[in-house]
């Protein structure tokens, strides 16, 4: 069998013919960028939320292996799902921080109708960068989820809660 | 494992506003104002020994709300645009342990799906 290089270029993806300057791409409608990462992280909630009712199910007890399995499934979700957030939720300057002197990376979220999603620094592994999992893959921000109904709101303006 | 498996099973179910303690929701404020202290030193690059004070107050604020959302067996508030999430510590088999602690989110960075 005989390899050419040729073979190995990577044609770029919008269609420019090899050896040509890559056209640059058009700017993005900042609009449509918000709906498409509205959508991701929207997905992202929908597969955490089975694979967290998944572990539930199987918490109650049965085959270890399957419970393994289960158990990483919802890590890996919670993990996608962090990375959709810290993508797609706002963080804006002077959000509060806490732990200065630890410099923790700062929390954010997003919120559907029911619950919210808080993707939130975790002081033990704060070394890593946002993004980063640790060796047992698990998220430097750690998810935490919440009913809405369980937060109380002495603002109570009816506003982003 | 996410914290919600965590908090799950001691805490349950928001009170109503009035319900809420008073001793909660200034427990609250004083960590709001401990925090904004720390920023704005942080933002003044001023001296690490008023920064350092200036985070062990913090703790101690942000350990008493913690404490404080435990006893009302409350998850989490919303008092002055600020989210105030009680969490238990990360345990782990290979981290030290971390005591229960308030984590804070401006409202006004949650965005809406």
């Amino acid at each position: 069998m005989r390899f050419e290089l040729r073979d190995t270029i990577l044609r770029p993806a919008h269609g420019d013919e090899p050896g040509r300057a890559i056209a640059p791409r058009p700017p993005a409608d900042p609009a449509a960028v918000r709906a498409g990462a509205a959508e991701l992280v929207a997905a992202a909630v929908v597969a955490y939320e089975a694979a967290a009712a998944r572990l539930d199910r199987f918490e109650a007890g049965g085959d270890d292996t399957l419970y393994s399995l289960v158990c990483d499934a919802c890590v890996e979700a919670s993990g996608r799902l962090v990375r959709a957030i810290l993508a797609f939720g706002g963080r804006a300057e002077g959000a509060a921080v806490y732990r200065a002197e630890k410099r923790l990376h700062r929390p954010c979220g997003v919120a559907t109708r029911d619950r919210v999603y808080l993707a939130l620094p975790d002081p033990n592994r704060n070394a890593l960068a946002e993004g980063q999992a640790d060796a047992g893959g698990l998220d430097v921000m750690l998810l935490f989820a919440i009913d809405r109904a369980d937060v109380a709101d002495l603002d109570a303006k009816g506003g982003a809660l | 494992m996410t914290r919600r498996a965590l908090l799950s099973a001691p805490l349950a179910g928001a009170l109503p506003a009035a319900a809420v303690p008073p001793a909660l929701a200034a427990a609250a404020r004083r960590l709001a104002a401990a925090l904004d202290r720390c920023a704005a030193l942080e933002d003044a690059d001023a001296h690490p020994a008023a920064r350092d004070a200036a985070g062990a107050a913090m703790n101690a604020a942000d350990e008493a709300l913690a404490a404080a959302l435990v006893a009302a067996r409350l998850p989490a508030v919303v008092v002055d645009g600020r989210l105030y999430v009680g969490t238990v510590g990360t345990v782990g088999w290979d981290r030290e342990d971390w005591p229960s602690q308030a984590t804070v989110v401006d409202v006004a960075t949650i965005a809406g799906l």
